[in-house]
């Protein structure tokens, strides 16, 4: 079970970095879909499996909610960020992040009542690279996949030391409004991110 | 026969508002939310819960508990002021939206809305409060954007940062749950104080994390950020003290009054400021509002039964004050290009109650005489000067800004090349409102005791704190 | 309960009034209302006597916990001093109004009488608490008509302008009950302290556009004689009874020669525009800066009567020379009594005004009593101005006007003579000498040296503040710089680089989390 953590955490590392620099939304979304399946394995360390069952439903249909969305939409590759859109500036951003997580993952781990390292370290990637996400753009889907990956990390956490049936279904009631939200804003907008299909 | 309060408060009005929202005759949503929302504010005021009543040989008690998935929402007795204010203030604003248009929303969404927030006081635990509010955070975006227009980056900023406080709230709560569990563990409790704090300064837009108000201001319709900005900082603040009340190391921590009074000091002066400075009239309201959470705030952090009265005395003022000056700012939206100071001059001369309104509510803000946010100020001014000069100082600065905001305002408004001359354009039903509104502001600015009719019961919420 | 009595008739009057003016327009009947309210008012004021220092406390403010102070009023002898002249004033305009060009104006009369009440209930105010909703009650009122008289959008700015400074006031004073509160007083006036005199000193000098010197009305004021001098007038006076309620000796030392630096620039700047003034109504500002000036250098001598004495003088002389517009010879000699009333010559209204009280840096005498002389003479080169008759008013109208003028006068007289405790005194025989001397001088030479004499009307404004404009000047370069400096950090937080921003803040605070200690 700690190898399969590990290996989650891994997965998470690759898929949120990949989310960060992918500048295709379809791969971007799908890249949401894998981190989803690697939290699912982290909580199984703490959290029944109907419960981890639930919050991977939850951020799947929240996949299919946005992906459904913006495959409707037309393409406009104007971009909006002021931030520079290389991808080396985002791997080095999102190095920052492991590095800090990597400082912080032994203190936080002690604090969260042992949840676990890995645990611990894939709940502080997801919370760290969906707040680098949320800073870097202004665009609705990004800042939607931004909120989920953060939203992610602090369920897995949470996990570990809340097992309430009712604050499940909160959380995925959450994560479900923050998909139709985003949804909902890009239908508003018209917009396009800047990812060429 | 017997019906649970949250039945009546909670999940009445979100099935309502549910119901509401395929309904698109205006006049009709008007009426009927503001009659409903005055009926649910009168039950709550005179209808005793968990007291049986004899109503023409039936019996009916309203039991204070429901339970789901294992967690109960309990409204308790001393709670009924809190939902008189609460949907009283609703009632002003479903009513409002009879004479602004595109406002059609307001109703449904904040029935909603509403029904949630009540749910956020009613959780047991109540620090599951911080899903509830960010399940009205979420419902609150199609209420600021229809999906007619694009929206604005106020909006998704709204959404970041309100998304962020849940996240830090829980775990504080759980930490705070620790600390309870091993009081001697000092490293644990600034811990939880500082995540504590940290989700607090994203709920209640503390500085810096309160860019999202002026955008919101500026992008959105003003009568609906209005209503949003009175209800969330309201019910995040019922949050908070709830917080302060339920840990006794936290109430009695001097870090927690030093913290709670930099914040609000902060609130207060750059609110003031920018208010001072700013050249949108929009956005001068959002300034506004960050005061009256300092207000609020600094009140708290008198820590004292006197703050707690404060407190209370604060919420009717900044209730009647919000849906004044957003419905003052939506009237004269509709008659403007844009609300920027170039944009609305002479404004005044076409719309006078709407301008008169918005200048009132500003100088209300700002501490006024006679105006209703006189009296709670003067009080928090007095307490805070005899605990700490140079904070009370610094509230004064804060103070003269948002004066000069009003002044700047006024001055915006009314000056012109050339005299054009008074013709008043609002609407009959606009001018009704507007007159109310401005004879309710002096009201409450004479006669502070008109509100403890609903404040007097207030502070019992709190075991510790209100007694 | 008198005075009580006394807003009751004012306000009754003027509701009356504007009701007539609603549903009968064409009837002339609400002037006698007017009329009638105005001498029933002045006849309770002087009822009010009979019982000097009667004090009315409303009910206390709930919940009380939080409210120490409930609204209280006085009516001892300064307030009734005031109350006397404020209502003769009021009174007086009702009865010259015959003879104005515009003469039936119900809607003047109306704000007239509602000011007038508001006045005698801020003399008679006897708590912080209560001056500061009076204030703010007369305030938004004077706002509200001078927006609805003004028609020229520069008067607009000047009532904006006017109305910032008084806000101004406001704050300070609740400043000054906020330190009150400080040194745990439940704070009244007779409880002023050290650290709070000063402050209530700046509140009334804000008002009254002293302390700092301001001129939001400078030049020509639209309403002119009538309405513009009640409004002027009892503003004036509801500004002014702070500086005879602030007690002896509550003035910080450390402030005081600051204070009188101020102040003494402001009298001296006041009687000299009041001076070069082409007409009393251009000047008027400049009086009531000039007069105001001399009370508050009154009150930092803790020479309290000696305020209220000039604060009377303000009203009642000022009102006589700013009403009077009809050449009768008698009753411009009348206007004689005015001068009288203003020269601290043993029995006048002012004898107190340099009464001996806390001595002051002696060199600061020159310009105080020079500031009075150039008042003086101001006066009484206005007296000899010849006024333009006016043939087509009927006898009873100039006979009317005359009531009102003598109204003034006898009320100045009364007050002079009358036993409160500005009345009835020697006062400093020696200034109140050598002002009469300098001014019989000045009154003498004022044709002859071009320097003193009065400049034409449209010069008045530039000419008078050049320097005022300059300090302005430096004041509005500091606020745009400050807003481009708001502006940058408002890009700053709000634009795309905004929430980086925050995850800085939230970086900052989590080193505490990770650290477990602050």
């Amino acid at each position: 079970m700690v190898l399969l953590s590990w290996i989650a955490v891994a997965i998470i590392l690759i898929s949120s970095t990949s989310i960060l620099i992918a500048r295709n939304w379809r791969i971007s979304v799908a890249w949401l879909a894998v981190q989803y399946l690697a939290m699912f394995i982290l909580l199984l360390s703490h959290a029944p499996l109907g419960m981890a069952l639930v919050k991977l439903i939850a951020g799947w249909v929240s996949c299919a909610i946005i992906g459904m969305t913006r495959s409707g939409l037309p393409n406009n590759p104007a971009g909006q960020g002021i931030w520079p859109r290389a991808r080396l500036f985002r791997l080095f951003a999102a190095g920052a992040v492991g590095v800090i997580v990597v400082g912080v993952v032994p203190s936080v781990n002690h604090i969260m009542a042992d949840a676990g390292a890995a645990v611990a370290s894939g709940a502080l990637l997801l919370a760290g690279i969906g707040m680098l996400h949320l800073g870097m753009t202004s665009r609705i889907l990004r800042v939607t996949q931004g909120l989920l990956t953060t939203l992610a990390g602090f369920e897995i956490l949470y996990a570990a030391v809340e097992g309430s049936a009712l604050i499940t279904a909160a959380l995925a009631a959450i994560t479900l409004g923050v998909a139709l939200v985003g949804a909902y804003l890009m239908i508003a907008s018209r917009s396009i991110p800047a990812e060429t299909s | 026969m017997t019906i649970t309060a949250p039945t009546i408060w909670i999940f009445f009005p979100i099935l309502l508002g549910g119901s509401l929202a395929f309904v698109h005759n205006r006049k009709f949503l008007s009426y009927f939310s503001a009659m409903v929302a005055v009926l649910l504010a009168l039950m709550a005021q005179f209808v005793p819960i968990d007291k049986a009543l004899l109503i023409g040989g039936i019996s009916l008690k309203i039991s204070p508990s429901f339970t789901i998935l294992g967690r109960a929402l309990t409204i308790a007795s001393t709670e009924g002021a809190l939902l008189t204010l609460i949907y009283g203030g609703a009632a002003l604003w479903f009513f409002g939206s009879l004479a602004i248009y595109n406002t059609t929303q307001i109703a449904p969404l904040g029935f909603i809305i509403i029904g949630l927030l009540v749910a956020s006081v009613a959780v047991q635990p109540f620090l599951y409060a911080a899903l509830f509010i960010q399940l009205a955070v979420l419902i609150s975006v199609p209420m600021l954007v229809s999906l007619s227009q694009p929206p604005g980056k106020g909006v998704l900023r709204f959404l970041i940062y309100q998304t962020l406080a849940m996240p830090f709230i829980l775990m504080a709560g759980w930490l705070l749950a620790g600390v309870e569990a091993s009081p001697g563990d000092l490293a644990l409790a600034v811990q939880a104080a500082s995540m504590l704090g940290l989700g607090f300064a994203f709920l209640l837009a503390i500085f810096p994390l309160y860019s999202w108000i002026p955008m919101l201001m500026e992008d959105s319709h003003p009568f609906i950020v209005g209503f949003l900005l009175w209800i969330l900082p309201t019910m995040a603040l019922i949050f908070l003290t709830g917080f302060l009340d339920r840990y006794s190391w936290l109430r009695t921590s001097p870090q927690l009054v030093f913290t709670l009074r930099a914040a609000g000091l902060l609130m207060i002066v750059s609110g003031g400021f920018w208010a001072a400075l700013e050249r949108h009239l929009g956005r001068i309201m959002a300034f506004g509002v960050i005061a009256e959470t300092g207000f609020s705030l600094l009140a708290l952090s008198l820590n004292t039964s006197a703050g707690i009265l404060i407190l209370f005395l604060l919420i009717p003022a900044r209730t009647l004050t919000s849906a004044l000056w957003s419905f003052g700012l939506s009237v004269i939206r509709n008659r403007v290009k844009t609300m920027r100071f170039s944009d609305i001059r002479g404004v005044l001369y076409d719309a006078p109650l709407a301008g008169a309104a918005i200048v009132l509510a500003m100088l209300s803000t700002g501490a006024f005489p006679l105006l209703a946010g006189f009296p709670p100020r003067l009080a928090l001014w007095q307490n805070l000067a005899s605990v700490s000069n140079s904070a009370a100082l610094w509230m004064g600065i804060g103070i003269l800004g948002l004066l000069m905001g009003a002044i700047r305002s006024l001055a915006a408004m009314s000056i012109t090349e050339e005299f054009i001359g008074w013709s008043s354009q609002e609407s009959l039903s606009q001018r009704l409102i507007l007159g109310l509104g401005v004879i309710g502001l002096f009201i409450l600015g004479v006669f502070p005791k008109s509100a403890q009719f609903f404040l007097s019961d207030l502070p019992l919420m709190f075991e510790r704190l209100g007694r | 309960m008198f005075v009580f009595v006394t807003v009751g008739i004012l306000l009754f009057a003027a509701t009356a009034v504007l009701l007539l003016w609603i549903f009968l327009p064409a009837r002339r009947v609400a002037w006698l209302v007017a009329i009638g309210g105005g001498t029933l008012a002045l006849i309770s004021v002087f009822i009010w006597l009979a019982n000097p220092s009667a004090q009315i406390q409303l009910p206390a403010w709930q919940p009380a916990a939080l409210f120490g102070q409930s609204l209280t009023f006085t009516s001892d002898l300064f307030a009734s001093a005031f109350a006397l002249s404020i209502v003769a004033l009021s009174l007086s305009i009702l009865f010259t109004a015959v003879v104005r060009d515009n003469f039936f104006n119900p809607l003047a009369w109306a704000g007239n009488l509602a000011l007038t009440a508001l006045g005698v209930l801020a003399v008679t105010a006897d708590n912080l608490l209560t001056l500061a909703l009076i204030w703010a009650a007369f305030d938004l009122t004077e706002l509200i008509i001078q927006f609805r008289f003004v028609e020229d959008p520069k008067r607009t700015e000047s009532a904006i302008t006017a109305f910032a400074f008084h806000a101004l006031g406001i704050l300070m004073l609740l400043w000054a009950d906020a330190a009150g509160a400080t040194s745990g007083d439940s704070f009244n006036f007779h409880s002023a302290t050290s650290q709070t005199g000063v402050y209530l000193l700046i509140a009334a000098g804000l008002r009254i556009g002293v302390l700092p010197l301001h001129l939001p009305y400078a030049g020509d004021s639209p309403l002119r004689r009538g309405f513009g001098t009640a409004l002027r007038m009892t503003s004036a006076a509801s500004s002014l009874i702070l500086l005879a309620r602030i007690p002896a000796g509550s003035i910080a030392a450390a402030f005081e020669p600051y204070l009188l630096a101020f102040t003494t620039l402001a009298a001296v700047y006041g009687g000299w525009m009041w001076l070069r003034a082409p007409d009393e109504l251009t000047g008027r500002p400049f009086w009531l800066i000039g007069v105001g000036s001399l009370a508050v250098i009154a009150t930092l001598r803790g020479n309290l009567a000696g305020a209220a004495a000039w604060s009377c003088a303000l009203i009642l002389c000022g009102g006589v020379l700013f009403l009077s517009s009809e050449p009768k010879r008698w009753l411009t000699r009348g206007l004689w009594v005015g001068a009288f009333g203003l020269s601290s010559l043993p029995f006048s209204l002012t004898a107190s005004g340099w009464a001996n009280t806390t001595p002051i840096f002696f060199p600061l005498w020159i310009p105080l009593l020079l500031a009075h002389v150039m008042l003086l003479t101001g006066f009484i080169r206005y007296i000899s101005y010849t006024r333009i008759r006016n043939e087509d008013q009927p006898a009873w109208a100039k006979n009317i006007y005359s009531i009102g003028i003598l109204l003034l006068f006898t009320i100045n007289l009364l007050l002079g003579f009358f036993n409160w405790s500005a009345s009835f005194q020697m006062g400093n025989l020696t200034a109140s000498l050598i002002v009469s001397f300098l001014t019989f001088i000045l009154v003498r030479f004022t044709p002859r040296l071009r320097i003193l004499n009065p400049v034409r009307a449209h010069w008045v404004r530039p000419t008078a503040s050049t320097w005022l404009d300059w300090s302005y000047q430096i004041i509005q370069t500091i606020y745009k710089q400050t807003s481009r400096a708001s502006v940058v950090l408002t890009t700053m937080l709000e634009g795309e680089s905004g929430i980086m921003w925050m995850l800085v803040f939230v970086a900052f605070l989590i080193s505490f989390f990770a650290q477990g200690a602050p």
